[in-house]
């Protein structure tokens, strides 16, 4: 016993060093939900509320989207989200307190006092609401604290953060108040602004004349004031209004190679014209763009090629110009060209196309880049890459004994011509389950394969697949059925099938009749067996129904093994007087079984009646 | 008595193999496992073709329309396989590769590229289904995935093109404590990376079991599948995995079964059986003969007695 548990022992410890690797994975289910990491949980909400100082509420909003990744159980799940609600709500309020404090401010700048009273309301408003969320905000950090185990002190110190912005906030809304009240002692001035252009195109690159006038809504003019001139959006230039309130000059057209831009004028009041005078800007004048984008025209030899092959390209670049880029830039498989460009704008150049190369379309792609008034330009031509398709000729059995060689020979040849060591290269070959290199030299192969003796019978396939060495040509895959026979085991079956033969002959075939002659009359000796064997069949059932009269008198059973004599003597004594007559017929029955004695039957008859009739009277 | 225990020993083997062949696998990323750890809603769902034996041409009737998933791979990979899944990926097939601790680093290595698995195990104390050793991968650059969970993982490094990054606070648990240490690296990391490989596309994953049967329909991870597979026609490797004993004895009685299948075993079979059940009933007509001619000469002897007696002694 204590042999068995040693050795179970150092079973389990040999089983358990096989397992020194990591898992490939756990069961989801059986995964022991945790708390998250108090440290890190922390550290997102003070950068939470570090973005809402900072007023970066972008960054807040991501944070706070970010908490709602995180694993929380079920168990202190609502108190969890409440709490980020509430967190929520509050930065979306100061935030949009920010925006409409932001939206006052420049509304102010530009003289317009109703807007900026009524974003400034909105202001309030939310702050207010800011203000309220915080209280509740507070109030659930106790709860909160205590579920997920974070450090109150430390949430309430992130969280006196928040209150600090809600106050600042607040001054600000009084002191923006106080100086809309201000100025709205004051009457603030309109003004108008009008820009006029030298001409409605122009070269991109070269300068425009441009005229202007800004004066007040009582039309006088505006001296010394800075108009900003701008085309699609960009800044272009700023000009000083005159005596006059007028303003001129030329301007740049930026290297925008668009077909229209947009031009206009901006006024924003500064330093003393703030809050005396209102922002204004003039009409959009719509200005087309000139300049020359080339056409580069391409010429390839063949718009088919094979890999190692080599591609002549010829082009010209055109302009309506006349002046020409300095360079053409050219992507084909992978790689990026410069090409040098003549004086009338031909240019040529050849593509080797790499070894390597997948087969299929590819795009070489011809560009120039923009410079002065050239706009970038591009051409693209597709050329077909293809591999030269390889036949596999094969000389092979169709059937092949098990245990036998059998010889394969092959041919490589192409479509096209090619020089016989062009097709050199190895060959795989794969048959039953083994896989062998060969080499091909000259475009010709051969191998021997052995059949294994124990190979069941039945179709195999031979597969040979080709890798050439130049990559001019394509791998070539062909697939041969080889019928395998196996005398072996097709023996078995055969011999069973001479078996049932042999079997369905014999019992299907006609039987010997006997002939009537000898069958007719029995011989003497058989005849004389006959009768003596009824006559023992007689005396023998009379024999036994003695037996199971006496058996049922006294009780007493026969056993199997027990001769007549055997019986007698047992059950002898116990029949008494009555046991003369049992003696009388196992006597005739046992002289007439053994000893061959005609026995006479009359008595025997005539004694069992005698010995049934105990029955009746028992 | 020799006949009973040979009969008795025949019965067992041919229960025990029923019972090996009917039991359900409970392999790590079968096909034909329905349990946690199988591959059985995967292959019902997109029906892969398998590969059994080794990576060859059956690659190559349509690279371009074609992926192959090689999933938590154990074996290592030939000259002669890398080479096939070299030319496979140049002809524009696409490979995913979803490992952790197997032999993916053997099969980047042999490929040429620069990625490779950390094999450090990443946690991740936040971002996380319902344990840190299932981390919640939420930052994604595939439209329509928007978050995936990982099993027990590990990270990719010397990416260039990451498709996945784990969370700033997911770390490298070194030693395995569950908690974070000094020195142990902080995220994000790489988890999924796309490389470009001559027209084709190898995208490596560092969680072999993303798309297990309990990990499947967690968050987006089927989606990811899904994105990844596209229209083409899904393979899977199956040549890299060590088999369990279970699933040895499987393919074993399996193999039997399809030689009993072959005409050869069927005639032996038949044959087999006839001289057996031929022998049997000349047998028992011999015993009755026997019988016969005892009662003749002893009419008084019990038949019955008699035939079991002469069986008993026959044997």
């Amino acid at each position: 016993m204590n042999k068995i548990i040693v050795l179970a022992l150092t079973a389990l410890l040999a089983t358990a060093l096989t397992y020194t690797n990591l898992p490939r994975h756990l069961n989801p289910q059986q995964a022991e939900p945790e708390m998250p990491s108090k440290l890190e949980l922390l550290m997102i909400y003070g950068s939470i509320i570090d973005a809402v100082i900072s007023q970066d509420f972008t960054h807040a909003f991501e944070k706070i989207h970010e908490l709602y990744g995180v694993y929380i159980p079920e168990n202190v799940k609502y108190v969890y989200d409440r709490f980020n609600e509430l967190l929520s709500k509050e930065v979306s309020k100061l935030d949009q307190t920010s925006i409409f404090l932001n939206e006052t401010k420049l509304k102010l700048s530009q003289g317009l006092l109703e807007n900026a009273t009524r974003t400034l309301k909105n202001a309030e408003t939310s702050l207010a609401e800011a203000d309220i969320i915080h209280r509740e905000l507070e109030d659930s950090s106790k709860e909160f604290s205590r579920v997920l185990g974070i450090s109150l002190p430390q949430l309430s110190r992130k969280l006196e953060g928040l209150r600090d912005l809600i106050q600042e906030y607040r001054d600000e809304i009084y002191s923006l108040s106080l100086q809309i009240k201000q100025l709205k002692e004051k009457e603030i001035i309109g003004t108008k602004l009008t820009l006029w252009a030298s001409s409605s195109e122009a070269w991109i690159g070269s300068r425009i004349m441009i005229y202007g006038t800004l004066r007040d809504e009582d039309d006088n003019p505006m001296m010394g004031r800075t108009v900003t001139v701008y085309i699609d959006g960009r800044r272009i230039e700023e000009f000083i209004t005159h005596e006059d309130g007028s303003f001129h000059g030329s301007i740049k057209i930026p290297y925008l190679y668009e077909p229209n831009v947009k031009l206009f004028a901006e006024y924003i009041p500064r330093g003393d014209d703030l809050g005396k005078f209102k922002a204004s800007r003039s009409k959009i004048i719509m200005l087309s763009l000139i300049y020359d984008t080339p056409t580069i025209n391409v010429y390839v030899d063949k718009m088919n090629a094979t890999p190692l092959e080599t591609l002549k390209v010829m082009g010209q670049i055109l302009t309506s110009s006349g002046i020409l880029p300095d360079s053409l830039h050219v992507d084909a498989f992978g790689e990026t060209r410069v090409v040098r460009i003549s004086g009338d704008g031909f240019f040529n150049l050849t593509i080797n196309v790499p070894g390597r190369v997948s087969t299929g379309v590819h795009e070489i792609i011809f560009y120039t880049e923009a410079h002065d008034i050239l706009a970038p330009a591009r051409n693209v031509i597709r050329v077909n890459v293809y591999r030269i398709p390889v036949h596999l000729s094969i000389k092979a059995p169709a059937i092949a004994l098990t245990g036998t060689q059998m010889l394969i020979e092959g041919k490589l040849s192409t479509a096209g011509n090619f020089t016989s060591n062009a097709l050199d290269g190895e060959l795989v070959l794969e048959f039953l389950g083994d896989r062998r290199l060969l080499k091909v030299e000259n475009g010709t192969f051969s191998a021997n394969l052995s059949i294994p003796l124990m190979a069941s019978s039945g179709f195999t396939d031979i597969v040979i697949r080709f890798d050439p060495v130049n990559p001019v040509y394509s791998h070539s895959i062909t697939r041969l059925k080889l019928l395998i026979i196996n005398p072996i085991i097709i023996l078995i079956p055969l011999f069973g099938v001479i078996y049932l033969s042999k079997t369905a002959v014999k019992a299907i075939s006609l039987k010997r009749r006997p002939r009537p002659e000898i069958t007719a009359k029995k011989a003497e000796a058989v005849k004389e067996i006959e009768r003596r064997i009824e006559g023992l069949a007689e005396i023998a059932k009379i024999y036994l129904e003695a037996v199971k009269v006496v058996e049922k008198m006294i009780g007493v059973a026969r056993k199997p093994s027990e001769t007549i004599r055997e019986f007698l003597n047992r059950v002898i004594d116990i029949l008494g007087e009555k046991a003369a007559i049992f003696e009388e017929i196992s006597y005739i029955a046992e002289t007439a079984i053994y000893g061959g004695v005609k026995p006479d039957m009359k008595l025997v008859r005539n004694l069992l009646d005698e010995m049934r009739r105990w029955i009746h009277e028992a | 008595m020799k006949r009973s225990i040979a009969i008795t020993l025949l019965l067992t083997i041919i229960v025990i193999m029923l019972i090996i062949y009917l039991a359900p696998s409970s392999e790590d990323f079968d096909p034909e496992n329905p349990y946690w750890n199988g591959f059985s809603n995967l292959y019902t769902v997109h029906h892969p073709q398998l590969i059994k034996d080794v990576l060859d041409e059956r690659l190559f009737p349509s690279p371009s329309n074609t992926v192959l998933l090689i999933i938590g791979p154990e074996r290592n990979f030939t000259g002669y396989e890398t080479l096939i899944l070299r030319r496979f990926l140049e002809a524009g097939g696409r490979i995913i590769l979803a490992d952790d601790f197997g032999s993916g680093n053997e099969l980047l290595e042999l490929l040429g590229v620069d990625a490779r698995l950390n094999g450090s195990l990443l946690v991740d104390p936040l971002f996380k289904e319902r344990n840190m050793k299932f981390p919640r991968i939420r930052d994604v650059k595939i439209s329509g995935v928007d978050e995936i969970v990982f099993n027990y993982a590990t990270i990719i490094e010397g990416c260039q093109n990451p498709l996945a990054l784990s969370s700033s606070y997911s770390f490298l648990d070194l030693n395995m404590n569950g908690e974070w240490d000094e020195g142990e690296p902080k995220g994000p990391f790489t988890v999924a990376c796309r490389l470009n490989v001559g027209e084709g596309s190898l995208i490596i994953i560092s969680d072999s079991s993303i798309w297990i049967n309990s990990m499947l329909e967690m968050k987006d991870n089927h989606m990811l599948l899904e994105k990844l597979i596209g229209n083409r026609t899904v393979m899977m490797d199956y040549s890299h995995r060590v088999p369990s004993r279970l699933t040895s004895a499987k393919s074993m009685v399996e193999s039997l079964i399809r030689i009993l299948a072959t005409p050869e075993a069927r005639y032996a079979i038949l044959v087999g059986a006839i001289l057996v059940i031929t022998r049997y009933r000349k047998s028992i007509r011999a015993v009755e003969s026997e019988v016969e001619k005892i009662l003749m000469r002893n009419p008084t002897w019990d038949k019955e007695l008699l035939l079991r007696l002469e069986r008993e002694r026959r044997r």
